[in-house]
């Protein structure tokens, strides 16, 4: 059961049908168009690999993935460490934009939802619709294993 | 009182992260999470402990993620370190492969800081002895010690941890 997962690409673990995999782009799709500004998501693996994004050609999936993973977890653990408790994103602040970096809800908590914006982008307006984007693909996702 | 970091690296389940919480004075920090090749959790940032020497020196240890995805912040973590353990597990098929892959991604460390080969799983007849390793390092004209490990063992580790310090108390020759 457990081995079977294992040869499985993230993709089809978490979205084994065409159905689903179709939706969860869409959802990301609207997303973006909801937010002036923002010009890329990607969902990762907690474990920091890469399962979908909607992004500029040059980007480095497979290295996005892996620090998505580092950051999220970096961002769970300094929360704790600071005495807070359910850390709801991790949002990095630039120059040229702003990126949030959040776990998706529960059936899909193994799975990261990065959504990234131009300064252009209200971050209230970012956070809102990154959860509920969110949300969203939550309900899409299987369970793995 | 001076402070002295360390980096743990190596496959996925050596035992980087069991390693650090064997020796560490605190809780260490960790960022493992469920992985979704295997059962086991894995480290996806990094792990942090310290140690307190006996003359009030500090160890920080630090572990790095071990698959080559995380390969981006193996250079952040191991900026300043002045010793590195390189653990391999003796009981996975190219062992000596696997300790080529970690040689040659932290080349600009080892010759440069102290590192010790620390074999993980060792077992009689299984894989490949420690002579092996010796020989192996030597056809890469690199004379590192090899040590067997179980990271479970706090004076295992303590055995391992204090012959880095010995190392770096010494002025490697240029
Ligand atoms: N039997 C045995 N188990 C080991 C040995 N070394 C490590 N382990 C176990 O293997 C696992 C290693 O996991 P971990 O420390 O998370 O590895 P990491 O990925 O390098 O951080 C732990 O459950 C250890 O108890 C060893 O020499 N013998
Ligand atoms: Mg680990």
């Amino acid at each position: 059961m457990q081995a079977a997962s294992a040869r499985q690409a993230p993709l089809e673990m978490f979205f084994p049908d065409e159905a689903s995999r179709v939706a969860c782009a869409g959802a990301i799709r609207r997303m973006m168009e909801s937010v002036p500004g923002s010009y890329a998501a990607a969902l990762a693996t907690i474990d920091g690999k890469p399962v979908i994004h909607v992004a500029p050609s040059d980007w480095r999936h497979a290295r996005v993935a892996a620090i998505v993973g580092s950051l999220c977890a970096l961002g769970e653990t300094l929360g704790k460490e600071v005495n807070q408790r359910a850390c709801r994103n991790v949002l990095i602040e630039t120059e040229s934009g702003l990126t949030v970096v959040q776990r998706l809800p529960s059936p899909a908590e193994r799975l990261i939802l990065l959504t990234t914006s131009n300064r252009e982008a209200n971050l209230g307006v970012l956070l809102t619709y990154s959860r509920t984007c969110a949300a969203a693909i939550a309900r899409l996702a299987a369970r793995p294993g | 009182m001076n402070d002295h970091k360390l980096i743990f690296v190596g496959s996925p389940g050596v035992g980087k992260t069991t390693a650090i919480r064997s020796v560490s004075d605190h809780p260490p920090v960790s960022t493992e999470v469920p992985s979704t090749d295997e059962t086991r959790d894995t480290t996806v940032a990094l792990d942090f402990g310290e140690l307190t020497l006996a003359d009030d020196d500090v160890l920080r240890l630090y572990g790095v993620p071990g698959q080559e995805r995380f390969e981006f912040i193996w250079p952040l973590i191991a900026d300043g370190a002045m010793g590195m353990v390189v653990l391999v597990d003796n009981s996975l098929p190219g062992a000596l492969e696997t300790l080529d892959g970690y040689l040659r991604s932290f080349d600009d460390f080892i010759g440069r800081v102290p590192a010790v080969v620390a074999v993980t799983r060792l077992r009689d007849g299984v894989g490949p002895a420690l002579s092996d390793y010796v020989a192996h390092l030597a056809r890469r004209n690199l004379d590192l010690p090899v040590v067997a490990m179980d990271p479970r063992e706090r004076d295992d580790v303590l055995y391992l941890v204090n012959m880095i310090v010995a190392m770096i108390d010494v002025p490697v020759a240029a």
